[in-house]
């Protein structure tokens, strides 16, 4: 099952919840965690610490299986190639121009949807690859943690976070940390999601992304709750709007300097204290419990 | 010869546009006959925008193109239809046909831009 940990906002503390969620619940379930927040993947710095030191000789890491993923793009055979011009009007991406009595091909164009390969009469487009990301496995003893990279300067991360996406199905609870934002990457995170926790922190920027975040999890029918983070007392509006929406609100975890701290020295929130990491995990196991009911 | 010039408007008195990409119009002169026409630069797409200005520009054979910058998808593409591309500035399409045959366009052997700058304003 997917559990999605989504926020809109960057900056709220999603990967953070998203980590400790995995430790506490770690003792009680069979977690996976995957870190799709392709562009910055820093999950690591947290589970590694926090699983690693259980396995002996693992504090410094190395991980298990690295695999590059690459997406099919054509190459034009020459020999063959008529410059007929039917794949620069089959492609919406303008990866292909026929213009000299040849076709050229901009490979970071390419969106990778093969409808060039169908239309081509000649046969003249050779299936080849573009390598756009790294998929790394960490086996830990009693986790999975598997993190996906994207490439220096590559545009386009929905192929490597959809293939997160297909490793965390299954039986395991695979927590996923997606990237922030509500743009093609988010919802490559949170399509196949069983659930969703959007995390929010208490201020109006916080509020105007979580508005953002809402509308995704509403266009795509998915469930979800709030968690807000680095909360205080007096102001209102987060929860108003949250309440106004009828959004089971999970937790609310306080703006404290102490976990602040925690924090910069890569302790999860079960080094705070027992009150919140037990709200935490109970949350998550409500959480699973509701998915385990619908299927 | 037929010169293709990045404008931004249809007529020779229009405005030099420096973008290649993202002009508004290409404005077609013919340095022997004094003669021109334009056609729209259809800006429809979010990336690609110099592939497609190039081959739509090369649909009407210009044997040289000026413009003041050009990103590397365009300017691959220009190349591979055989158009040489000059690089300068002016204030009107007619003052850019006019610096060129002074020689104050250069001739580029390499993409301005690494693509997108046309985006930005």
């Amino acid at each position: 099952m997917r559990i999605v940990v989504a926020s809109g906002k960057g900056g709220t503390g999603k990967t953070y919840i998203a980590a400790s969620l995995a430790k506490v619940l770690a003792p009680v379930e069979n977690i996976s965690f995957f870190d799709a927040d392709v562009e910055e993947p820093n999950a690591l710095l947290f589970l590694g610490p926090a699983f690693g030191k259980a396995d002996a000789g693992r504090e410094v890491q190395a991980p298990d299986f690295q695999e590059e993923l690459s997406v099919p793009v054509p190459s034009v055979n020459d020999d063959k190639c008529t410059a007929c011009g039917k794949c620069v009007e089959a492609c919406s991406f303008n990866a292909l121009v026929a213009i000299g009595g040849h076709v050229l091909f901009y490979s970071h164009l390419c969106h990778s949807c093969g409808a060039c390969f169908t239309v081509c009469p000649e046969g003249a487009l050779v299936r080849s690859e573009r390598r756009i990301g790294v998929v790394t496995t960490y086996r830990f003893a009693s986790f999975l943690f598997c993190e996906g990279r994207i490439d220096v300067g590559e545009a386009k991360a929905s192929p490597l976070i959809e293939d997160l996406s297909e490793r965390a199905g299954g039986e395991a609870v695979s927590i996923i940390d997606s990237p922030p934002g509500v743009s093609c990457s988010m919802l490559a995170a949170v399509k196949k999601a069983d659930f969703c926790i959007l995390v929010s922190e208490n201020t109006p920027f916080g509020l105007h992304d979580l508005e953002a975040a809402v509308e995704v999890m509403y266009s795509l029918s998915l469930p979800f709750a709030v968690i807000l983070n680095k909360w205080q007392p007096g102001y209102t509006a987060p929860e108003e709007f949250i309440k106004k929406e009828n959004i089971p609100l999970l937790l609310k975890i306080p703006f404290s300097a102490r976990l602040a701290g925690l924090y910069s020295k890569q302790l999860l929130i079960d080094e705070f204290d027992e009150s919140l990491t037990g709200k935490l995990k109970e949350a998550g196991m409500k959480i699973i419990a509701e998915i385990r009911e619908k299927q | 010869m037929k010169l293709c010039i990045s404008s931004s408007g249809p007529d020779l008195d229009s405005p030099f546009n420096p973008r290649f990409g993202r002009c508004d119009y290409f404005v077609f002169f013919d340095t022997d006959s004094g003669k021109y026409n334009a056609i729209r630069n259809e800006q429809t797409a979010a990336d690609g925008a110099g592939v497609k200005a190039a081959s739509a520009v090369d649909a009407h054979k210009p044997e040289i193109v000026l413009s003041g910058n050009i990103g590397p998808n365009a300017f691959a593409a220009l190349q591979a239809a055989g158009v040489a591309v000059f690089l300068g500035s002016a204030g009107t399409v007619k003052d850019a046909a006019d610096a060129w045959q002074n020689g104050k366009f250069t001739r580029a052997d390499a993409p301005t831009s690494r693509g997108h700058q046309g985006l930005q304003g």
